[in-house]
């Protein structure tokens, strides 16, 4: 489903992420904790490009939404001047096959960061098939992609029927029939089909998310990313918008969660992954993370949240 | 309530200052020596000799204007600067065809009699050459050169076959070129306050010339410029005149506004033409009768409203049209320079805005006008009406104001509007029209309605473009009757009422797109 393949985000200086990688499978809900600064939101932007990543590469259903990174290509490394250039110097007194040689090669090419910004006409070429055959535009693949973030971002200049509408009529995914049908369905299933009419800020804060949540969910998402989605409420909206996500997990929704509702995550989870300084340190079922944790630092991190 | 008091009181104000200004007008009456002809010479139109035809219907043309008094009428709205007549050559290049096209040789650089305005052509001569190319059945090619050439291009009659030039009758010429009817006799005469005794007791015109030399430096005399009247006063070899070189001379722009100087006792005299200033005069001395009288007389009996009407209408059309043009062009380059950074258009387009921007602002309304009007417009070809230029130069320029209050207004909006809808698999430019640039609007309606109004009162410069708006129309009627003070302030009026409804229109739009704001 979602697949972050090495990814690297600088922020200036500042390495927010170093080396993640991480796999969603269709039907997983993975929760991501960590203490703040961790980049733990920045990964989960990074999965639908709201932040290009410095390096790495993220792939949505087998097709890349970010730039090609030739150091996750082999096939693209080998072809480039600087490789080629130095099989010829090593050749020659390279102890070993030449399969031998080549791996090597690479591994020194990756790790002192050699290819230059020009590496020839064969370079571009392997770049150019391989983002022929799988790379597809940002916007179609964010689609597929539902977010809801911490500050609920509902559009304040349209009413809340107008929010749920307005992406699927924009992208003349539906009629405006269907599109209303569809928005009126969802804000009754949470309770709200009262509020069709009236503007944003008219709404209390668990409103707001549960509307943020359906308006995502108007564009049949295939999976769903949350940015710590109840991090901005008081605490008695919380539950509500907890256990309209507890629905949807129910459903089956494949969903990744930035969240600091421990309680939730061992609910819910299928997968933890405690990231911190822009690593993950440690990843396993909630029982693996929370009963028995094995590094320090999530150690630490546990006591102080439980 | 409290707005409809507030006009009230501004009316009240205003005609209150009107009546004390006109109460305490100190006007004076003026005098035309008209009986003492200090200089005296025919104007006449040449042709070609042989060219008994033309010559003819010429002097046919000018014994028709002559009997139903149309010359006087085109004489005296040159004179007094209320004429609109301008003539634009149907081609560029000088015509061969003289079966289609009157080919006229003048110089044009004797106002008020041939002069150009912008591209076009203006001046009695070149009325008169239009009502005679049109009695002839024929086009107007106004074929513009050197005074001397004038009569050199008319004799040989190769190029041109007649002469509209202001040009003096005399025996040389006659020897070269055959003259029609004399049409204009530029004679010169004094005019002084009435209440000046320093000529009261002149016998003859000689009595008058050596009264101008006793005089010193502290005496100014008013002409207009280019006028006989102007030469006779500063010398000139080739008329023979020798000039007052101890007198003070000022050259106007027009002549009824050295006579108006000279009743607001600025002048001691006025040398000028004896057929316009009797007119001048005449209205001049009718003023001690009342300015309100005369605004009046000039805005309703005579109609006067009708062209304020269109005025005003012009005067909105180029501001509303202006604004609109201005908020696309100002969006348009808000957002260029708001671009999301990784993008590599981002400094070519951001570029291109900085310096719209700086050309735009960095320079005078006015020299965008002149220029688009008189240089770039024509150069492109672009053939529109002169209110649709004002309104586009008036846009652009707005355009360059209005992109920054919009990039205020953009980055106002939250920074989660944009990721929201770009997380829904908007693009951002959707995102930016749909989501971003009404939210952005509403910020900066107060600021945008500025620029509406200050739009508004700008597009008093549109006149340099030969477009009549508000302003020109009210100077129109104020150069008509040598009285400017009442049409003035009514114009001032006309603004502030505007003013006064356009705020409380941006204040009912304020509140229509406050409403998604309210709790």
């Amino acid at each position: 489903m979602i697949d972050v393949r090495n990814l690297y985000k600088n922020f200036g200086k500042l390495q927010v992420l170093n080396a993640v990688s991480v796999k969603v499978e269709k039907g997983e809900k993975v929760v991501i904790i960590g203490p703040s600064g961790s980049g733990k939101s920045t990964l989960l932007r990074c999965m639908n490009l709201l932040e290009q990543p410095t390096y790495g590469e993220v792939w949505i259903d087998d097709r890349l939404i970010t730039p090609v990174d030739p150091y996750l290509h082999r096939e693209v490394i080998v072809q480039s001047n600087t490789f080629k250039r130095l099989y010829a110097i090593h050749k020659q007194t390279f102890r070993g096959s030449e399969s031998e040689l080549e791996d090597w090669l690479i591994q020194y090419i990756k790790r002192d960061d050699l290819l230059k910004r020009i590496e020839g006409k064969a370079y571009n070429n392997a770049i150019k098939s391989i983002k022929d055959a799988s790379f597809v535009n940002i916007n179609k693949a964010r689609q597929h992609i539902g977010m809801v973030f911490q500050h609920f971002n509902l559009f304040n200049n349209k009413t809340v029927l107008e929010n749920l509408m307005l992406a699927p009529l924009t992208l003349k995914l539906l009629t405006k029939e269907q599109a209303e049908e569809k928005a009126r369905n969802l804000l009754s299933r949470i309770g709200l089909a009262d509020k069709a009419d009236v503007y944003p800020s008219t709404l209390s804060g668990g409103q707001k998310q549960r509307i943020a949540i359906v308006r995502a969910l108007a564009m049949n998402p295939q999976c769903m990313l949350f940015d710590e989605p109840t991090s901005a409420l008081d605490p008695e909206m919380v539950r509500e918008v907890l256990q309209l996500m507890k629905e949807l997990a129910d459903d089956g929704m494949t969903m990744v969660i930035v969240t600091h509702e421990m309680k939730f995550a061992k609910e819910v989870a299928t997968r933890v992954i405690f990231m911190d300084d822009g690593q993950i340190q440690e990843e396993g079922t909630p029982q693996q993370i929370f009963d028995n944790p094995q590094s320090p630092r999530l150690k630490e991190f546990l006591s102080q949240v439980l | 309530m409290k707005k409809l008091i507030v006009i009230l009181l501004v009316c009240i104000l205003c005609f209150t200052a009107l009546g004390l200004s006109a109460c305490s007008s100190t006007l004076q009456r003026v005098k035309v020596y008209s009986e003492y002809e200090l200089t005296s010479e025919g104007y006449a139109f040449c042709v070609t000799k042989g060219e008994t035809e033309l010559l003819n219907a010429a002097n046919e043309l000018l014994d028709e204007l002559q009997a139903d008094g149309r010359l006087d009428e085109i004489i005296k709205s040159f004179f007094d600067g209320t004429s609109t007549f301008a003539y634009e050559n149907p081609v560029a290049d000088l015509p061969t065809d003289k079966q289609t096209y009157l080919v006229v040789a003048t110089n044009a650089e004797f106002p008020p009699f041939e002069y150009t305005s912008g591209n076009k052509y203006v001046g009695i001569d070149i009325e008169i050459a239009e009502l005679l190319a049109d009695k002839l059945g024929k086009v107007l090619y106004v074929y513009d050169m050197s005074f001397d050439a004038v009569i050199q291009t008319v004799q040989s009659g190769i190029e041109s076959n007649i002469g509209m030039a202001g040009i003096t009758v005399n025996e040389d010429r006659k020897k070269q070129v055959d003259f029609a009817d004399e049409y204009y006799q530029s004679a010169q005469v004094l005019v002084t306050a009435q209440s000046d005794i320093t000529f009261a007791d002149c016998q003859s015109v000689q009595d008058i010339l050596d009264r101008l030399t006793q005089q010193d430096k502290n005496f100014v005399v008013g002409t207009q410029s280019g006028t006989t009247g102007y030469m006779f006063a500063n010398g000139n070899e080739g008329f023979g005149y020798e000039g007052f070189d101890n007198l003070t001379t000022n050259g106007y722009t027009a002549g009824a506004l050295a006579v108006k100087d000279l009743a607001n006792g600025k002048i001691n005299a006025v040398i000028i033409d004896k057929q316009p200033v009797l007119m001048i005069a005449d209205t001049i001395n009718k003023q001690s009768e009342g300015v309100f009288q005369i605004f009046y007389e000039q805005f309703v009996t005579l109609e006067g409203y009708k062209a304020v009407l269109d005025g005003l209408l012009s005067t909105v059309e180029i501001a509303v049209i202006g604004l609109l043009i201005g908020f696309v062009i100002g969006s348009v380059l808000a957002v260029f320079k708001l671009l999301p950074n990784q993008s590599w258009y981002k400094s070519i387009l951001s570029g291109f805005a900085n310096i719209y921007v700086a050309i735009f602002r960095g320079t005078p309304m006015v020299v965008q006008l002149l220029i688009m009007h008189f240089a770039l417009f024509p150069l492109l070809g672009i053939n529109i009406s002169s209110v649709m230029e004002a309104a586009l130069v008036f846009g652009l320029n707005s355009g360059a104001y209005t992109s920054e209050i919009m990039r205020g207004g953009i980055m106002s909006v939250d920074k989660g509007q944009m990721e929201a809808g770009r997380a829904l698999g908007l693009g951002f430019t959707k995102t930016m029209v749909k989501i971003i640039i009404p939210q952005a609007v509403k910020n900066v309606v107060p600021t945008l309605g500025n620029e509406f109004i200050s739009l508004i009162k700008e597009t008093s410069v549109v006149s340099f473009i030969a477009v009549v708006d508000l302003t020109k129309a009210f100077q129109n009627i104020a150069n008509s009757t040598y009285e400017y003070f009442v049409p003035y302030i009514v114009l001032a009026l006309f603004y502030f009422v505007i003013v006064l409804l356009i705020a409380s229109l941006i204040k009912l739009v304020e509140r229509r797109l406050r409403k998604s704001d309210r709790r």
